[in-house]
């Protein structure tokens, strides 16, 4: 027998802060009538943490995968064991999110090694012969104004950087670096996830013809427990500023959106850490490429109900050019890894506009 | 009275009391019963009148004529759209030439016929995508998914494609991806649809093939739109509310939340777009969808697009990318001035990178020319100083011009002075000439070619009509002692062209001589002219058009040298033609006399003329022949008749192959000799009458040229009919027995517009003519008695062109019986002045009248016959043949006599016979005619007694099935 079951929430966005009340509707269509032993609702919200192979080794990597940190995890009973008569049903509920004790609901983040998520699931227990029914869907949270992790206001920390050839020389090492100097400023290196990160940047002289100039973001993901810890920076986007053999001497503008659900605030715990960096990566004529870090604070200062959710981020194709650069190249090309090529985010459904 | 029997017994007939009768007092009409009904509103004829020129197409429709509810309606609407801010409101005003005129022009200009290389992917990546990603799902290991990453990312490389592609196959490239990404919209596929318009985007930072890049930006940024207005509409369709009907314009507060977020999901998809211009572009694309999130946010948004621009590495790139996000800014907010600002300033600073080795090497390696080179940014930099310019005042215009006055010497001086050229207010460049030429003077030739600017400025001072010609001439030497210089030709003739347009609006004849003098000094080193048909024909069409005084234009001692540069045949034979079109199109009510602009225009006519062969098509033969026969036309030497007959021979000599301007001489020169008898009065000297016989010699001689018969045998009668009013009676009997001869072997068919047709109805109509004008013609005292008539007749029964069954011959004998009858009158119907007809000459005389009543006899029965003949093969014909014999009978015989109303009454019986309803209805006409001429006549009374009694009767005969020999036989008793 064939139906199927389907949570629909009220709030289009999906997005809830801590104490909110979660409003939907279950919907079950079956073809005929049939019994069951209770519907059942499930709120569940955890923190996934991942050794990278990278940093503890394969096998550790493997066994020792740190156990989830349950955030939150409520269930409702919608109905008692009976019978489901009408070919459509549709059962509302409600639901407060509380967090367990002294653990506070973070911010939903997709990440490479750690992720924050949080699932509402439907089970339709079924008698002893057929199959459970089930759905379950995803939905954000985010940090209302007045949450005591989001007090951490954004404070301007404008940030002038300029590297030249020798800075780059002596940093990491290179001898064979082509002559050049670039100056600029970052509007602030703390920045509210809402709003871009902005500065500008100059090209004061380049030996070398300068072939791309990029805006890149990375995540520092620090996974900690008993056995050891990981940490791992691996690469969230990376924007293009200047194409191509750029005029010297011109203010050329940074400007970068933070990608939703993949940055969240920065994240300090106990067990684990979420922090991001900005770095300016110079690609010359010959491919031989610069680039410079420097450690960038995200802070959530939300307006009410102004993040939104989106279920599955833009397919890599769009950034195809990646592969302009050659790989081997890219610090952190190993972990590289599109968001789209992770089979943990259910992209069952793509949903692009959230039309529904 | 007549000694002879016969059945035909001509009445006496007195024209002039006929002639009074027929001729009522008529009233004048007025109205055409069919015409439109026009009410005669005063307000409509007096607003016609105070503006000439309405465009009856353009859709600025007077209030007036709207009706009052549709009027109150769109009151409502204009109040509404005044709510709306006037700001936003996209209404820019008249004087900004919107893109879509500008885009035509680019697609003209930048053209190419080398190969444009196109790099795509291939179109199935997001069905590969979507399968990878199920295959990722169940890796496990890091590493696992890595491989699967670095495969998936080469397969994407491997993908792609490289085409070398014609002009037109990219455009049809562009074409096609347009129009899938309109159907992945339709079908719901989003992500395909972006995909799109960032790989269209993509093909804009190829920099292949250069002189096509502003057309391909063109090209481009329609799909852009298109993919902009896309987005937008259906983020509008979801601020509907449910059920209702779609907003037309946003309502900030009104925006449902969902569609903010729609709004806002789509700017972060566009912010994750990896590479910078398809960032920039498709952003600018969608900016409208700003107006979904807040009012202003777009203004902020479009100054960190600008500034975005300056990262493009490529200045032509970014010039292009800069111009799209003007056209976007004007296009939201025309107020709104700081990107356009920006874009300026950053457009002027990019100039410096085009004198950097790698901008050098790179159109250096695509060999073009500096110039050429920087002519490119042309339609980009002219948009954003138009938008620049947009509704600016003076003093910034001011403030503009002084701030690029004072930057002449830098690598963007010359390009952006260029630009102002272009956008300027044509009469602001007016007003200022002097110094804008001292401007170009202080240009930098190496960074911007002065032609280019020199042209400019001829192009904006056309725009604008000086206060007085002929205009300063100051002008006019400063610049052109500095263009004479010009030693590349095709430099020198980009600003001759547009300066000899200006010089021959608003200066005298003799500048525009000096001006053709130097183009020619300057093309005709190293025959240079004939690289420059083009525009040296698009000149002599500007002349042709400006010029006022074609004669004077003719007179100018360099025009045909100038006409000599076109060398070429084809080429040559077309300038010729847009001349004479010209010519003949100028005035075409007036002639000329003018010796040297008739020679001008024969040597022409002949040029045009001689190119013509067997090869030629219809077409062109029509054309020129049209061409021809106007040219002649022109020509009009008032009295000096014997000047035009001259011409005329001449003509005849030249332009011999076409027939048609052969005709055209033949009824000039008859119009010559009716206008020599008009100024004569109708009384001719020997001189004149001397003239008149040249006149008639030239038609003698000239017709036999001709093919078409038809033409022929018409221009033979008419030239006859002009000797006759001439009083030259013996070239009228020439050219009729002329005729005559030429019918008796008058082919069966004859083309008449490329079809053959029988020529029976053109020979009905040219004959029946023919015998018209012999009722005035005397008989030449030498000859028998009707000498030209008795031919006629003869040719008549005997001409081979009828066919057994033709009716012609018939109606053509009865024709000829009626005109023997108007013989035997004691006045004819009508006389030339001065001409003695056959009435005065032989004034009755006996033998004569016996001599016509045997001819009239004769006839009578051979008409019988042939009736008698067609009873046999074809009873209906018969009958209606037989009604137009009964009709000729009752005008023309003298009813009175018992024989003639016996046969009348016979033929009508026959008519009876075997009529067809259309003879019926022309039967019982005819009996109605009788019954009104009855009342006068009484010889008509008597005959309608006795048609009304056969009428009974035959009804009864035929009611027993009567056989038509049988009435034949009652019609042989009439005997």
């Amino acid at each position: 027998m064939s139906g199927s079951v389907d949570i629909r929430l009220n709030r289009h966005t999906k997005t809830y802060n801590e104490n909110d009340i979660v409003q939907g509707t279950v919907i079950i269509s079956v073809p005929s009538s049939f019994k069951h032993n209770g519907i059942t609702l499930t709120v569940d919200g955890s923190v996934q943490l991942h050794l990278s192979g990278k940093s503890v080794g394969v096998f550790e990597a493997f066994y020792n995968s740190t156990k989830p940190v349950t955030l939150i995890n409520q269930t409702l009973e919608l109905a008692k064991p009976g019978q489901i008569s009408t070919v459509r049903t549709e059962i509302p509920f409600q639901i407060q999110l509380k967090g367990k004790p002294n653990k506070p609901l973070y911010e939903t983040y997709h990440g490479v090694f750690v992720n924050i998520q949080y699932f509402l699931r439907v089970d339709v227990k079924r008698t002893f012969l057929s199959k459970d029914m089930t759905k379950q869907i995803e939905f954000n949270v985010e940090y209302s104004p007045s949450h005591e992790l989001a007090a951490e206001k954004a404070v301007a920390k404008p940030a002038a950087f300029e590297i030249t050839s020798e800075s780059i020389r002596i940093a990491q090492n290179k001898v064979d670096v082509p002559k050049f100097k670039i100056s600029g400023h970052l509007g602030s290196l703390c920045c509210t996830i809402t709003n871009p990160l902005s500065g500008e940047i100059v090209i004061e002289e380049s030996e070398l013809p300068i072939k791309s100039l990029e805006i890149q973001l990375l995540r520092i993901e620090t996974c900690g427990c008993a056995e050891g810890f990981s940490r791992d920076s691996t690469e969230i986007q990376n924007i293009q500023i200047g194409d191509g053999d750029v005029a010297h001497k011109v203010e050329i503008p940074i400007r970068m959106l933070f990608p939703r659900t993949f940055t969240c605030p920065t994240l300090l715990t106990t067990n684990f850490k979420i922090e991001f960096e900005i770095s300016i990566v110079l690609v010359f004529e010959d491919d031989r490429m610069i680039s410079e870090i420097s450690p960038c604070v995200i802070c959530a200062i939300h307006a009410p109900s102004d993040r939104k959710c989106i279920q599955t981020c833009m397919d890599y194709c769009i950034n195809d050019s990646e592969s302009g650069i050659p790989i081997d190249l890219c610090n952190n090309a190993c972990t590289t890894m599109c968001y789209s090529a992770r089979g943990t985010l259910g992209s069952d459904e793509f949903n692009w506009e959230d039309d529904e | 009275m007549s000694s002879i029997s016969s059945k035909w017994v001509p009445k006496q007939r007195d024209y002039v009391s006929e002639h009074k009768q027929f001729n009522k007092p008529t009233t004048v009409t007025t109205n055409h019963p069919l015409g439109v009904i026009v009410a005669s509103k005063q307000q409509t004829v007096t607003s016609t009148t105070s503006s000439p020129i309405i465009d009856p197409l353009s859709a600025k429709i007077s209030q007036v004529d709207i009706d009052p509810l549709s009027r109150a309606l769109s009151a409502a609407i204009s109040t509404n759209k005044k709510e709306s801010s006037d700001g936003i409101a996209a209404t820019t005003p008249d004087t900004f030439e919107p893109w879509s005129s500008k885009k035509s022009l680019i697609l003209n200009q930048y053209s190419t016929t080398k190969k444009i290389s196109m790099t795509t992917a291939m179109n199935n990546t997001n069905d590969e995508a979507t399968i990878d990603n199920s295959k990722a799902s169940d890796m496990t290991t890091t590493s696992e998914r890595i491989k699967n990453r670095l495969e998936q990312l080469d397969a994407f490389e491997g993908g792609q494609q490289t085409q070398s592609l014609t002009q037109q196959e990219y455009i049809n490239r562009i074409n096609e991806m347009s129009r899938d990404m309109s159907q992945a919209w339709k079908s719901d596929q989003r992500v395909k649809t972006l995909k799109i318009a960032i790989q269209c985007c993509k093909l804009l930072a190829d920099m292949n093939v250069m002189e096509f890049y502003p057309s391909k930006f063109c090209l481009i940024t329609d799909v852009l739109d298109t993919f902009g207005k896309m987005v937008y509409t259906r983020l509008l369709e979801k601020c509907a509310p449910p059920n209702g009907k779609i907003p037309d314009r946003i309502v900030i507060d009104l925006v449902p939340e969902t569609t903010r977020e729609t709004a806002r999901n789509w700017f972060y998809k566009i912010a994750i777009i990896r590479e910078l211009l398809p960032r920039i572009l498709v952003e600018a694309a969608i900016l409208k969808c700003y107006n979904f999130l807040s009012a202003t946010h777009y203004q902020s948004t479009l100054v960190q697009l600008v500034k975005m621009c300056r990262g493009i590495g490529d200045p032509l790139v970014a010039a292009y990318a800069r111009c799209y996000i003007c056209r976007v800014s004007i296009d939201i907010d025309f107020k709104h001035r700081e990107p356009i600002e920006v874009a300026f300033t950053d457009l002027c600073q990019s100039f410096h990178q085009i004198t950097t080795p790698t901008v050098k090497n790179l159109y250096a390696s695509q060999k073009l020319t500096t110039s050429i080179y920087l002519s490119l940014y042309s339609p980009a930099l002219d948009w954003v100083v138009q938008c620049l310019l947009h509704k600016l005042d003076d003093k910034k215009i001011e403030q503009m011009i002084n701030k690029t006055k004072a930057g002449l010497d830098v690598p963007s001086g010359g390009i952006v002075l260029n630009a102002l050229l272009n956008t300027l207010p044509p009469s602001h460049v007016r007003a200022k000439v002097q110094t804008y030429i001292g401007m170009i003077n202080d240009c930098d030739e190496q960074y911007f070619p002065k032609s280019i600017l020199y042209r400019s400025l001829g192009l904006s001072l056309l725009l604008s009509p000086p206060e007085s010609t002929p205009s300063d001439i100051q002008i006019l030497s400063s610049v052109w002692k500095v263009v004479t210089k010009f030693k590349d030709p095709s430099s020198y003739m980009a600003c001759a062209e547009v300066w000899t347009e200006l010089i021959s609006k608003e200066y005298t004849i003799r500048e525009v001589n000096t001006m053709i003098g130097d183009i020619i000094k300057h093309l005709t080193p190293d025959r240079a002219f004939e690289e420059y048909y083009g525009r040296l024909h698009a000149i002599m069409i500007k002349l042709l058009t400006n010029v006022e005084d074609f004669a004077a234009l003719f007179s100018m001692d360099k025009i045909l040298p100038f006409l000599d540069l076109f060398q070429r045949e084809n080429v040559r034979v077309d300038i010729f033609k847009s001349i004479l079109h010209a010519f003949v199109s100028r005035n075409s009510q007036e002639k000329t006399n003018d010796p040297v602009l008739i020679a001008a225009m024969i040597h022409c006519a002949k040029c045009v003329h001689d190119t013509l062969g067997a090869l030629t098509n219809d077409d062109e033969l029509r054309e020129v022949s049209g061409l021809l026969s106007a040219i002649i036309r022109k020509v009009d030497y008032g009295k000096d008749v014997e000047q035009e007959l001259k011409f005329c021979v001449e003509a005849r000599g030249l332009f011999g192959y076409i027939d048609s301007v052969t005709i055209t001489l033949i009824q000039k020169v008859n119009k010559l000799a009716i206008s020599t008898y008009h100024n004569v009065n109708g009384v001719h000297s020997a001189a004149t009458s001397s003239f008149i016989r040249a006149c008639m010699a030239f038609c003698y001689i000239t017709i036999p040229t001709l093919e078409h018969p038809l033409h022929k045998l018409q221009l033979y009668t008419l030239c006859s009919q002009t000797a006759y009013l001439n009083q030259s009676p013996s070239q009228g009997d020439g050219f009729l027995k002329t005729a005559i001869t030429l019918l008796s072997e008058f082919p069966k068919q004859i083309e008449i517009e490329g079809k053959p047709i029988s020529s029976d109805r053109y020979l009905y109509e040219s004959i029946t003519n023919i015998m018209g004008t012999l009722v005035v013609v005397p008989d030449n005292p030498d000859g028998s008695v009707l000498y030209l008539a008795n031919g006629l007749s003869n040719v008549i029964s005997q001409m081979k062109c009828f066919d057994e069954a033709s009716e012609t011959r018939a109606l053509l004998l009865m024709n000829m019986l009626c005109f023997l009858t108007t013989q035997v009158q004691s006045t004819l119907p009508y006389h030339i002045p001065k001409v003695e007809s056959n009435d005065t000459l032989y004034g009755n005389d006996e033998n004569f009248i016996n001599e016509i009543h045997q001819r009239l006899s004769r006839l009578c029965e051979q008409i019988i016959q042939i009736l008698k003949d067609m009873g046999n093969t074809n009873p209906k014909r018969q009958s209606s043949l037989a009604l137009e014999f009964f009709n000729r009978f009752i005008a023309h015989t003298d009813l009175s006599q018992p024989k003639c109303l016996k046969f009348v009454v016979n033929l009508w019986n026959l008519i009876q016979k075997n009529a067809s309803p259309d003879t019926q209805k022309t039967a019982k006409r005819m009996l109605i005619a009788i019954e009104i001429n009855s009342n006068s006549d009484q010889s008509f009374k008597h005959l309608l007694e006795l048609l009304s009694g056969t009428m009974n009767e035959t009804s009864r005969v035929s009611s027993r099935s009567s056989s038509t020999s049988n009435s034949i036989q009652s019609f042989n008793t009439g005997d």
